[in-house]
């Protein structure tokens, strides 16, 4: 009875998480034909690549007839030959902004650690504190900022947004990491009177790999996952990220292929899924530490 | 100048064994200074890009400006402020705020708290739920509208097409048009997105709960409630109150499942504070009432926050 009841459950969990999804990955592999009829069918009569071909440029069968090149050239049509670039444009932004944000989020964390100021806990309450604002209360200042030094719709944009709200975070995380790293190592290179520099790249960060990796991977995936930012700060195929050519298309009237809309939404998830599922252990201890520890 | 004397004093450790004759405040200094100096990167960034933009968003919501009327401008006090809380737009928005909030975080809780007790007993594919759990959490915001979207399309939607097999409903119905089942639509939505975070922590706690408890309590011929009233809850408050307090300030960000699945649509029907705060400032480019929105979404995160930084505190996380 009880057995019973707890697969009940762990059905119910599965079937919560993966129907919706495959209900998306099934559409990304149907015709028009196929997945627009009733009744609705689970698995598609024709599988077929065709929605994939035309985000490469391999062919336009997976367009439905109101995006046909020729007539609507509607903003959808063209987000669709945006998407491999979009996909570049938000790895390119996401890795840049996770190696900035290591390489920062390092220094400030070691200094944590190891130069105990008077100010620390204040400074890192306030840090916390930082963590919490909304990124869209301050959204207006931003743009204006970035659009007086003529940044919007450049990658730098992006990454210098990404790379500051994320940085609270990152600091948090490899404090708590390197508090479990032994002195003496460090002391011991520092005494054969190496620089401190080449210290922390020789000696200290490789120490601290697995923190350094978890740290980066969740960065990556928050700055490929962003939207809002994304949405404000770019205004044409050249910084436009992932999320945005998805979004554009979804939200067209004139452009209603949802075939193509799943498709575009399985490309935008490739990245990150294989990432967090490559790093699951990773990630649970990081989202369980992350939740306890702020 | 001084992050830079600080920087090259950083070696201190280095040179401090070679040559003791420095003095006791120097050595202080070099190592304040360095620790100084690691700190400015962020620093810079954070004042510049987070700090600044904060006043800077205030100060401008006490203005009028409006890129569309150039010619109206200056000090207004208040006035936006009054504008935003007595315009229909925004109680309109605050009420859909809160009754997502109130029930996605509902749905956190319970739905949290259950998946975590169920993947945290032994059974065979433990591992390979745990892993699916973390599956929505890596999906972004935007794809995750999209998928709803698709999910709940009047006309070929899943869920239309199964509730019609079912035998539920007898026509295909288009569910945003009904405030109900369009305020289910986005919490379910968001709740999808956002449950995997709760069952992890909710799973974590309960792996800190020891067995002698349980043992003892069996032996004691508490029952399964008794046992779950009596050690369970009470060892998971602390987590749980993370995850109303998290889940609350997620609720007065929704954004992105907004924007792809409705558009704060139909009608404003599901026009949330974000979503006003968005429309406002980037399609009514009204600059200094958009601000006021900003710094009232700021003021209600940051009272959340307040929270859970004093909760954090309470339990001894902060410290250097």
């Amino acid at each position: 009875m009880r057995r019973l009841a707890l697969y009940g459950a762990a059905l119910l969990l599965a079937a919560w998480i993966l129907i919706p999804f495959g209900w998306m990955v099934e559409a990304s592999f149907s015709s028009d034909a196929d997945a627009l009829q009733k009744p609705i069918r689970l698995v598609p009569a024709h599988p077929t690549l065709d929605n994939y071909r035309t985000f490469f440029g391999l062919g336009d069968e997976g367009l439905s007839m109101s995006g046909k090149p020729g007539d609507s050239r509607t903003y959808a049509y063209n987000a669709v030959k945006g998407t491999p670039r979009a996909l570049l444009n938000s790895f390119v932004v996401a890795l840049a902004s996770s190696l900035s944000v290591l390489a920062i989020a390092s220094m400030g964390a070691y200094s944590f650690v190891r130069y105990p100021l008077p100010f620390g806990t204040a400074l890192l309450t306030g840090l916390l504190g930082t963590r919490m604002i909304p990124s869209i209360a301050i959204m207006i200042p931003i743009y204006q900022m970035l659009d007086f030094y003529k940044l919007i719709d450049t990658l730098p944009a992006l990454v210098l947004a990404y790379t500051t709200f994320l940085l609270p975070f990152a600091i948090w995380v490899l404090k708590s990491y390197f508090q479990t790293i032994p002195r003496d190592l460090e002391d011991a290179a520092l005494v054969d009177g190496c620089s401190w520099g080449r210290m922390m790249l020789h000696v200290f960060l490789p120490v601290a790999v697995p923190g350094l990796v978890a740290t980066g991977m969740f960065t990556f995936m928050a700055s490929w996952d962003e939207f809002l930012y994304a949405l404000l700060l770019t205004t044409s195929s050249a910084a436009r990220t992932i999320p945005v050519v998805v979004s554009l298309f979804a939200v067209d009237v004139l452009f209603k292929d949802m075939t193509l809309l799943m498709t575009a939404g399985v490309l935008a998830v490739v990245v990150p899924l294989a990432l967090a599922l490559g790093f699951q252990r990773v990630i649970i201890r990081g989202l369980a530490a992350g939740a306890v520890r702020g | 100048m001084e992050a830079r004397e600080g920087a090259d004093a950083g070696v201190a450790p280095c040179r401090a064994a070679a040559s003791p004759s420095r003095s006791a405040w120097r050595r202080w200094w070099g190592s304040t200074g360095f620790a100084f100096a690691l700190h400015a990167p962020w620093m810079l960034l954070v004042l510049g890009l987070i700090a600044w933009p904060v006043l800077s968003s205030l100060w401008t919501s006490l203005h009028l400006v409006n890129l569309r009327r150039p010619n109206a401008s200056g000090l207004v006090g208040l006035q936006n402020y009054v504008t935003v809380l007595t315009s229909d737009y925004f109680l309109g928005a605050l009420r859909v705020t809160a009754i997502l909030t109130v029930f996605s975080v509902l749905g956190v809780v319970v739905l949290g708290l259950a998946f975590g007790i169920v993947l945290n007993e032994a059974f065979r594919g433990r591992g390979v739920l745990r892993a699916l759990v973390l599956l929505p959490w890596a999906i972004p915001g935007v794809v995750n509208g999209v998928m709803w979207q698709w999910l709940l399309d009047p006309n070929y939607g899943l869920i239309n097409g199964s509730l019609h097999w079912l035998g539920v409903i007898s026509e295909y119905k288009s569910w945003i048009l009904d405030e109900r089942t369009l305020f289910a639509g986005l919490i379910a939505a968001h709740l999808w997105n956002s449950l995997p975070f709760p069952v992890l922590v909710v799973l974590a706690g309960l792996q800190a709960i020891p067995d002698e408890l349980y043992d003892a309590a069996q032996v004691d011929g508490a029952g399964v409630l008794a046992r779950f009233r009596y050690i369970t809850l009470p060892w998971l408050i602390h987590p749980l109150l993370i995850i109303v307090i998290l889940g609350t300030i997620g609720g007065i960000r929704i954004f992105d499942i907004v924007y792809v699945l409705t558009s704060g649509g139909p009608a404003n029907a599901s026009t949330t504070i974000a979503f006003a705060a968005y429309r406002v400032a980037f399609d009514q480019l009204n600059f200094g009432v958009g601000n006021a929105y900003a710094y009232i979404i700021f003021l209600m995160t940051m009272t959340m926050a307040l929270v859970y930084i004093r909760l954090l505190y309470r339990r001894g996380e902060i410290q250097v």
